[in-house]
C-alpha cells in the first residue's frame, strides 16, 4: 500500500503561528520601545541633573571664597537678582589682604525665553574672560520671590525660575533652574537651591 | 547511520540568540552610562565631603596655632584620619605673626585643597590700636605711626626719607565716633578744632589740666598746607562731608606754628563718624571708616590668692610688690617722691589707685613674663614722674594697664609722666590723655582718647597677639580654594583609606596630628608660685597648674624654639568661665519660664518672670555681661520691679533700666593716709 505524504503545514497552522508570532513581536516591540523611552527619559533627567549640580557647584565654590562685604548685586532676601559681582581673596601680601579680579556670574539671554549662565572675570574690560556654565536657563527677572505663588515682579508670570541670588549677611542663596525640551517636545525644568557662606 | 531528526529544523535558536544579544547589548550600554553618571555623582559628593574635611583640618590647625604650635598636622605619607577621609596641613610663617595654612584632604575619589591665613590669638582690645570709643582727639604736632617689634627694633623700621623719625605706616587710630585732628590751638590753651573746647580735668578735681600756653598764629603758610605724603588711598584734604569717612573743615585757616600733625597708617572714624580737620594735618594712609563698631569687652578682675589689706606706699627702691605672682592691694599703691618701684614679670597686680608722685619712678621689666596691672580707681602719674619699660621691645612679654569701668563717664586716668612706655592701656570708661613727655609704644584704648600737642605714639602690632583678661582667639584673615585637577578638586583612582591599608600605613588620629612634642611651659601653680616646665608635653602633669603664662614649642621643621605665646583661652581673670556660667544660668532660667529658647518671643508676663527669677548674684554682679549677652535682660534695676505681672510693661521697664556695673568694681576704698595727688 502506498504511504501518504504529510509533510508541510496547513494554512490554519501557518495563520495561527503567524498570529502568535505577530503578537509576540508586538509585545517585544512595545517592551523595547518602553524600555528605550524609559532609558532616554532616564538619560535625559540624569544629564539635566548633572548639568544642574555642576552649575550650582561651580557657582557655590566661586562665591564661597568671596568677601561677604564685597558681594554686590545680590538681592536682599527674599528678593532675587540675576547677577552677582564679587572678588575672591587670594591671600596676604605684606599684611594686606590681596583680592583677585572682579568676577561676575550673570544670566544672559539667548532666545526669547531662555538664556545661559556665564561667569565673567573683569567684565566690560579688555581683559574680560567669559565661560559658559550652563545653557537653557529660563529667565526669572529681578525681585521675584521663589515659591510664594504670586507674581512679585509684575512680569505676568508667577514664581518663574531661572538664576537668582539673594544675600543675607554673610550668606548667599543661589537659585538655579535649567530647562530643556525632552523627546516629546515638552519643557522639563529642574531646580535646586544652595546656601553658601562666604568664607572671607 | 543516524540521520538528523527532520523535526529539528529552523532558525528559532538563531533568532532568539540575536534577540538576547541585542537586549544584552542595550542593557550593557545602559549600565555603562549609569555607572558613568554614578561616578560623576560620587565625585561631586566626595568633592563636597573633601571640602568639609579640609575645613576641619584648617580648624584643627588653627587650634594648634592658637596654642603656639606651628600648625603642621600629619603629612602626605601618614595623614590624619577624619570624617571618612584623610587630611594633612602644611604651614608657612608669614611676617607679623601670620601663618599660612594649606590643608589637603582626600575623601572617596576626590582630593581638595584649601589655603587660609590666620593670626593666632588676636587680642580684641589691643588690636584696636589707639582707640576712643566716643571720640579721638589728636593734638597738634602729634606724630603717630606703627611697627612690629617681632621684625626688630623700632629704629630698624624707620623710614629715613621722612621728615620725622617714623616708620611711615602701620598706625591704627580709630573710634566709634569722630576723630578730631586738632589744628586751631589759640590763646588760653583751649582746643577748638571743632569749636567745642574742653579742659581735661581728672575726675577727682584735684588738678587742672591744660594744653599749655598760647601760641601765635602762623605768619606764613610755609609747609603748613595739608597734603598727603605719597600715601595710597589717603588724603588729608577735606573730602566729602557728611558721609562716613569724610572730613570736615573747622576753625581757623591759619595753622598753628610748629610741626604739623603727622599720622602714618589708618585713621578710622566710626561707621557714621568723620575725620575732622582743616587740612593742615598730614595723613599718609587711609581715612576709611570702620566697617563695624568696635565692641569693648567688660573688664573682669583677676582672682588672686595674696591680698594686702591696706594702702601700700613705696618710699625707697623696691623691686617687688607682694610675695606671690598675683597680688591684690585693697588700698592704693603709691610711689612717693624720689622712690623707685621696679615691677618684674610675671606679675598680676590689682590695686585701687596707682599713684606716682612727682619725682617717683616706675620701671617695668617684662622680659621674664607679662605684667598685668589693674587699677580699679584709675592711674595718677604726676608730672616729673618717670615711667620706663626696661625690656627690649622684641623680647617683651607684654605689659598692660587696665582701669575698670566706672558708672558714667570718668576721668580717673592722669598720665603726665616722662620716659618711655612699651605696653597697652585699657580704660573703657575714662578719658585718657597721652602726654607729649612720654614716648608711647603699644596701644591705648579708652572712652575718649586724646594726645597732647607734640605727642609721639607708635602702635606695636606684635602686642595685639595674645594678652590677658580678654579671650583671644585665632582669626582667619583669608580663605581660598586652591585649584587642582578638574578645577576645584582632583579625581582619585582609589579610596585613600584603602590605599593606606594596602601600603600598611595607619593614619593618625586627628586630635593627635600635631607634630610638636617638646614644650617650654611658664605657669603659675596652685600655690601661686611661678614655675617652668621643659620637656615632652605628654609627660607634663597639669594637675598643679593654676594658670599658664606662656608656652613655647620647638618647631618640628628645624627644632628651633618658636615665639612665646599666651595660649587662647588663657584667662587670668576667669572671664570666660564666668561668662559661660552666667550664660548657662540665664539659659536655664529662660527655659524654666518658657519653653521658648528665644527671649524675643517671650510675652511681657514671661519676661517679668524671667527677670525676677534670675538669681540675685547674677543680677547684682553680672549685669553688664547679661546686657551684653542678651539685651532684653536688664541690669540691677530688675529687682526694683514691683508691678504686678499682669500690668508689667516689659518694654517700658527695659527703657528705664540702666546698666550697673558690678558693685565691687565701683567700690572706692578710703585708704589710710591717702596721699593727695600732686599739684601741677
Amino acid at each position: 500500500m502506498r504511504r501518504r505524504n504529510n509533510a508541510g503545514y496547513s494554512l490554519v497552522e501557518v495563520l495561527v503561528a503567524s498570529a502568535i508570532l505577530l503578537l509576540l513581536m508586538a509585545n517585544v516591540a512595545m517592551v523595547t520601545r518602553a524600555g528605550k523611552s524609559a532609558a532616554q527619559s532616564g538619560v535625559f533627567n540624569m544629564s539635566l541633573d548633572d548639568e544642574l549640580n555642576l552649575t550650582i557647584e561651580r557657582i557655590s565654590f566661586a562665591v564661597m571664597a568671596a568677601d561677604s562685604d564685597d558681594v554686590d548685586g545680590a538681592g536682599s532676601a527674599p528678593f532675587t537678582t540675576e547677577t552677582i559681582e564679587f572678588s575672591s581673596t587670594l591671600g596676604l601680601s605684606d599684611g594686606t589682604v590681596v583680592r583677585g579680579p572682579v568676577e561676575e556670574i550673570a544670566w544672559l539671554p539667548t532666545t526669547d525665553e531662555d538664556g545661559r549662565i556665564v561667569w565673567r572675570e573683569q567684565p566690560t574690560t579688555p581683559e574680560e574672560r567669559t565661560v559658559n556654565w550652563s545653557n537653557a536657563v529660563p529667565h526669572v527677572g529681578q525681585n521675584e520671590i521663589d515659591g510664594n505663588g504670586s507674581d512679585d515682579n509684575d512680569n505676568g508670570v508667577q514664581d518663574e525660575k531661572g538664576l537668582g541670588f539673594t544675600k543675607l549677611g554673610g550668606f548667599v542663596s543661589v537659585y538655579v533652574t535649567v530647562e530643556r525640551l525632552n523627546g516629546d517636545g515638552k519643557r522639563v525644568p529642574k531646580s535646586t537651591v544652595n546656601h553658601v557662606t562666604c568664607r572671607n | 547511520m543516524a540521520s538528523r531528526d527532520p523535526r529539528r529544523r529552523g532558525a528559532a535558536l538563531m533568532v532568539s540568540l540575536v534577540a538576547v544579544m541585542t537586549i544584552a547589548g542595550i542593557g550593557a550600554s545602559m549600565i555603562q552610562m549609569q555607572s558613568a553618571m554614578n561616578r560623576r555623582h560620587a565625585f561631586s559628593i566626595d568633592r563636597r565631603r573633601a571640602l568639609y574635611v579640609a575645613e576641619a583640618g584648617i580648624a584643627e590647625a588653627a587650634l594648634a596655632v592658637s596654642q603656639g604650635k606651628s600648625g603642621i598636622l600629619a603629612n602626605a605619607a601618614v595623614p590624619a584620619a577624619f570624617g571618612g577621609g584623610v587630611y594633612w596641613v602644611e604651614t608657612a610663617d608669614l611676617p607679623d605673626n601670620r601663618i599660612a595654612l594649606t590643608c589637603t584632604s582626600r575623601v572617596g575619589v576626590a582630593e581638595f585643597m584649601l589655603r587660609t591665613t590666620v593670626v593666632p590669638n588676636l587680642n580684641p582690645v589691643v588690636s584696636l590700636g589707639f582707640f576712643g570709643a566716643d571720640e579721638v582727639e589728636i593734638g597738634w604736632g602729634t606724630v603717630a605711626d606703627g611697627y612690629h617689634s617681632g621684625r626688630g627694633t623700632f629704629a630698624s623700621q624707620v623710614d629715613m626719607s621722612l621728615p620725622v623719625t617714623a616708620t611711615g605706616d602701620l598706625v591704627k587710630i580709630s573710634s566709634n565716633g569722630n576723630i578730631i585732628l586738632e589744628e586751631t590751638i589759640g590763646a588760653g590753651g583751649t582746643t577748638s578744632g571743632t569749636g567745642s573746647s574742653e579742659t581735661t580735668d581728672p575726675s577727682d578735681g584735684s588738678e587742672d589740666f591744660s594744653w599749655g600756653g598760647a601760641v601765635e598764629s602762623a605768619s606764613s603758610p610755609g609747609d603748613s598746607t595739608g597734603g598727603t605724603e605719597g600715601g595710597t588711598g589717603g588724603t588729608s584734604e577735606p573730602s566729602s562731608e557728611g558721609g562716613s569717612g569724610g572730613t570736615s573743615g573747622g576753625g581757623s585757616l591759619t595753622p598753628p606754628p610748629g610741626d604739623p600733625t603727622r599720622l602714618y597708617g589708618k585713621v578710622e572714624p566710626g561707621t557714621s563718624g568723620i575725620v575732622q580737620s582743616s587740612g593742615f594735618s598730614r595723613v599718609k594712609g587711609s581715612i576709611d571708616p570702620l566697617r563695624y563698631p568696635a565692641a569693648l569687652p567688660v573688664v573682669t578682675l583677676p582672682t588672686v590668692s595674696e591680698v594686702i589689706p591696706t594702702t601700700v606706699t613705696i618710699t625707697g627702691t623696691t623691686t617687688s610688690v607682694g610675695t606671690k605672682v598675683e597680688t591684690r592691694i585693697t588700698g592704693d599703691l603709691v610711689v612717693t617722691t624720689g622712690a623707685v618701684l621696679r615691677i618684674t614679670g610675671p606679675k598680676v597686680l590689682d590695686v585701687q589707685r596707682f599713684t606716682l608722685e612727682a619725682g617717683a619712678t616706675l620701671e617695668l621689666d617684662d622680659s621674664s613674663g607679662p605684667i598685668d596691672i589693674y587699677a580699679r580707681n584709675g592711674l595718677g602719674f604726676a608730672e616729673t614722674s618717670n615711667l620706663t619699660s626696661l625690656t627690649a621691645h622684641d623680647l617683651s612679654r607684654g605689659t598692660s594697664f587696665t582701669v575698670t569701668e566706672a558708672a558714667g563717664d570718668a576721668r580717673r586716668v592722669l598720665i603726665r609722666s616722662s620716659g618711655e612706655f612699651h605696653g597697652t592701656l585699657y580704660a573703657p570708661s575714662d578719658e585718657v590723655v597721652l602726654p607729649a613727655s612720654l614716648r608711647w609704644y603699644g596701644s591705648a584704648v579708652a572712652r575718649v582718647l586724646k594726645t597732647e600737642p607734640g605727642a609721639r605714639i607708635s602702635f606695636d602690632r606684635r602686642l595685639a597677639i595674645g594678652g590677658s583678661g580678654v579671650p583671644t582667639l585665632p582669626r582667619i584673615m583669608s580663605w581660598q580654594i586652591v585649584p587642582i585637577g578638574e578645577g576645584t578638586a582632583r579625581r582619585l583612582m582609589i579610596d585613600p583609606i584603602l590605599e593606606l591599608r594596602l601600603r600598611g600605613v595607619t593614619p593618625v588620629d586627628s586630635a593627635d596630628a600635631s607634630q610638636e612634642t617638646d614644650v617650654l611651659l611658664h605657669y603659675i601653680d596652685l600655690a601661686g608660685e611661678e614655675q617652668t616646665y621643659a620637656g615632652a608635653f605628654s609627660a607634663f602633669n597639669t594637675s598643679n597648674v593654676d594658670r599658664i603664662m606662656g608656652v613655647r614649642w620647638d618647631d618640628p621643621r628645624d627644632g628651633a624654639p618658636r615665639d612665646w605665646l599666651r595660649p587662647a583661652g588663657d584667662d587670668p581673670t576667669d572671664a570666660i568661665a564666668s561668662d559661660r556660667n552666667v550664660a548657662q544660668i540665664v539659659r536655664t532660667t529662660i527655659r524654666s519660664v518658657s519653653g521658648l529658647a528665644d527671649v524675643e518671643l517671650l510675652t511681657d508676663a514671661e519676661s517679668f518672670d524671667l527677670v525676677t527669677s534670675l538669681p540675685n548674684e547674677v543680677i547684682a554682679t553680672r549685669a553688664p555681661e547679661i546686657v551684653m549677652m542678651d539685651d532684653r535682660v536688664g541690669g540691677g534695676a530688675a529687682r526694683d520691679v514691683t508691678e504686678d505681672a499682669a500690668t508689667f510693661d516689659y518694654d517700658q521697664w527695659l527703657d528705664d533700666a540702666t546698666v550697673k556695673p558690678a558693685e565691687s568694681d565701683t567700690t572706692t576704698t578710703e585708704a589710710d593716709g591717702e596721699t593727695a595727688l600732686p599739684g601741677g
